[in-house]
């Protein structure tokens, strides 16, 4: 016999090999399962936590800027604001942005003479104009707290709400908060705005907030009342065919 | 009462069968790719001795054969999202175990110029006789080459690789994995004779 050719001999190797099976050992399987439970599991996770925590993120944020409160209550006080101002020193260095729009503004302002600087009503939603009961409210505020804000709010774009300065805001709210209190509100009588008074204490009132921007109706689609104690507790649900109010409404 | 005994025993044979025989390739891929274990592990008993006698031929013993089916498959599960269906899943799979084996030998590599005790590969001039051989026997023929010899005969000759292909993939020039592949051959051949019982006396001189 002769050497055998390459080529036979390579073919005669590959079909023994092809489709040859050997028997794995028993344990092989479980070392395999062991280095595999991670994998399917941890995928999605970390995104929906992300997705969760970012969620929170931004309600946290939305919560901190309350000029919501600056244009509720300044619809029912621009007076108190326009006479402060009125009475106040003019504050006029670097308001030279504001001051355009300040003379939009001063149009529908009729007291006085001077209105230096309506920056700090450029903030406001809506000037209501001025009417002679300004006089009943001066002597009851204090005229120095508004001096710094003008000065801080000079670069506010009216009818836009300030977003960036939120320590500004702070003091805007504390301030609204203590004025407001001392007097009697015309539009907003009811439960919802008693509770913004004293701020967002829980999540009874967070969900209040919420649903308030969403639910326009009467009875809104779950209603929570909070008590002296900072307790909220469910007063109304209204979903679908299930209403349950408080009777006092 | 005979033949309501092997009826019973029918019956249960068939329902074992049935438990892991009964789904395709294809179902089990699908299984696997929507992470199911049970699946995983129907493929894996499907697949596995074919699987592991790839490893065996390019690993240099049963263990690091071992090694690099346990490897394999991890990345046959893993992997197993991006098979999008084109070509056959089983030669999918197979490509996957060659890959491991050869990034096994990679990793431990011992020079290509290592050559094996039998370096004079004079070409012998009896034929060696298949009929007779078992593909065990060739196995463990095979696993005596050295490994590089044994890395370029199993691409060359099993997979069909080119030898251009071979060398990017080991590393070596086209040359070398060609006197490489006749090396292996001469060697291999010599080893069968042994087995066959053909002594030294075949060779000439």
């Amino acid at each position: 016999m002769q050497h055998m050719p390459d080529r036979d001999f390579d073919n005669l190797f590959r079909d023994k090999f092809t489709d040859a099976e050997v028997e794995p050992s028993g344990h092989l399987w479980t070392n395999i399962a062991e280095k595999l439970t991670p994998v399917p599991k941890k995928r999605n996770f970390p995104i929906m936590w992300m997705a969760a925590a970012s969620i929170a993120v931004v309600f946290s944020v939305s919560l901190l800027l309350p000029e919501a409160d600056d244009k509720i209550y300044l619809q029912a006080n621009p007076k108190l604001v326009n006479t402060k101002i009125a009475e106040s020193l003019p504050v006029a260095q670097g308001a030279t942005q504001s001051v355009t729009r300040a003379e939009a503004v001063l149009k529908s302002v009729k007291a006085g003479p001077q209105k230096p600087l309506l920056a700090h009503q450029s903030t406001k939603k809506v000037v209501a104009p001025v009417t002679e009961e300004k006089n009943i409210f001066m002597a009851m505020q204090p005229v120095t707290t508004n001096e710094h804000l003008p000065n801080k709010k000079a670069d506010a774009k009216p009818l836009e709400v300030v977003h960036p300065q939120i320590e500004v805001l702070e003091d805007a709210t504390v301030y609204m908060a203590n004025h407001v209190s001392e007097t009697t509100d015309n539009a907003y009588d009811d439960a919802d705005a008693n509770n913004q008074k004293k701020g967002i204490r829980n999540m009874g009132d967070l969900i209040n907030y919420v649903v308030d921007k969403v639910d326009k109706r009467e009875n809104k689609l779950i209603k929570f009342s909070t008590d002296d104690d900072d307790n909220s507790s469910v007063v109304g649900i209204n979903i679908g065919f299930l209403k349950l109010n408080k009777r006092n409404k | 009462m005979q033949p309501l005994g092997r009826y019973f025993h029918l019956t249960h044979t068939s329902k074992q069968m049935k438990a892991t025989n009964t789904y395709t390739l294809i179902e089990l891929m699908e299984g696997c790719k929507a992470g199911n274990r049970q699946m995983q592990e129907m493929l894996y008993r499907q697949t596995a001795s074919k699987m592991l006698a790839i490893c065996m031929r390019y690993a240099k013993d049963r263990m690091e054969a071992e090694d690099v089916l346990q490897v394999g498959y991890i990345k046959v599960f893993e992997k197993v999202q991006d098979f999008k269906g084109e070509g056959s899943f089983e030669g999918w799979m197979k490509r996957i175990m060659v890959n491991t084996a050869i990034e096994s030998y990679r990793k431990n590599l011992r020079t290509l110029n290592v050559v094996s005790i039998d370096d004079n590969y004079e070409q012998p001039s009896v034929a060696p006789d298949f009929s007779r051989l078992g593909m065990q026997e060739l196995m463990k023929v095979i696993q005596k080459l050295a490994d590089g010899y044994r890395m370029v005969f199993n691409m060359y000759v099993i997979e069909g690789y080119s030898h251009k292909e071979i060398a990017e993939t080991l590393g070596i020039s086209e040359g070398a994995s060609k006197s490489q592949l006749s090396r292996a051959r001469a060697i291999l051949q010599q080893e069968i004779l042994k087995l066959e019982g053909f002594g030294y006396a075949t060779h000439a001189g």
